[in-house]
């Protein structure tokens, strides 16, 4: 799996491409350390170019979105293929993460949310 | 029509889950949604053995795969300590984000995508099954149980 981090405005987005399983959630996990630690601006996961999940990698989706719960800055996901998007169904994620069909849809919403 | 592979503990287990899946979907003709389905149990189900099988780190974990008339039936078997995932607990995918626990949700992926599971421990390995009915059927083998 590959990562892409990148600054807009004040949120961070790291766009993810290829494959998030039980060989690539350690890496992906270390690169997110000091955002969950202390989140310091709003985080998208821009999943557009995401493959693959298994339980791995929404094992961290899920730390992530407990280190975002009490605010005040926010976490959503966007851009999901559509079996990604049924096993977060599936595991009632999207119960409680927000997820934007696109990146520039999570975007504006975060700029409508926080004016 | 059978297709067998091995996948050695200690070595990139899941690359080689991924590029056997994409042999046998191409030759039988697998929907890529069914692949992908089939990809994340097998997945689970191999990560499961790796993590809880100790010691023996070269040993293979078996997988048989044969394609029926209207299912799939696909084998594990490996020789680490006794694990019968259809004893372990799903997650309870109701509960909300304060309350919610990282595990289980292998084990229901391994339920929601397969059709019918069974384990059992013949000459001290592990030998789970499990069948997933593809396109157009709706078969269930009675050698084995739905979860």
């Amino acid at each position: 799996m590959k990562t892409n981090i990148k600054k807009e405005n004040d949120a961070t987005i790291f766009s993810l491409s290829g494959r998030l399983d039980s060989n690539s959630a350690p890496i992906f996990e270390t690169e997110l350390q000091s955002f969950l630690a202390c989140p310091g601006c709003h985080l998208v996961f821009d999943f557009n170019d995401l493959d693959y999940i298994s339980s791995a990698g929404l094992r961290i989706i899920l730390n992530t979105a407990k280190a975002y719960k009490n605010g005040p800055f926010h976490f959503s996901t966007c851009a999901m293929q559509d079996h990604v998007l049924e096993v977060f169904e599936i595991s009632g994620f999207d119960t409680f993460i927000t997820i934007h069909n696109s990146i520039n849809q999570a975007l504006s919403n975060l700029k409508n949310t926080t004016k | 029509m059978i297709h067998l592979f091995q996948i050695i503990k200690d070595q990139d287990g899941l690359t080689t889950l991924s590029d056997q899946l994409h042999i046998v979907s191409k030759e039988w003709n697998i929907l890529p949604k069914e692949t992908i389905q089939l990809n994340l149990v097998l997945d689970e189900l191999i990560t499961n053995i790796i993590e809880h099988g100790d010691g023996c780190a070269k040993c293979p974990i078996e997988i048989r795969m044969e394609k029926t008339n209207s299912h799939f039936k696909i084998q594990l078997s490996d020789a680490g300590p006794p694990f019968d995932p259809t004893q372990s607990k799903p997650v309870d995918v109701t509960l909300p984000l304060g309350k919610r626990e990282c595990g289980g949700l292998g084990i229901l992926f391994v339920r929601k995508f397969s059709d019918c599971c069974s384990y059992e421990r013949v000459k001290g390995k592990n030998i789970f099954q499990f069948t997933k009915n593809y396109k157009g059927s709706t078969d269930c083998d009675s050698s084995a149980d739905k979860l």
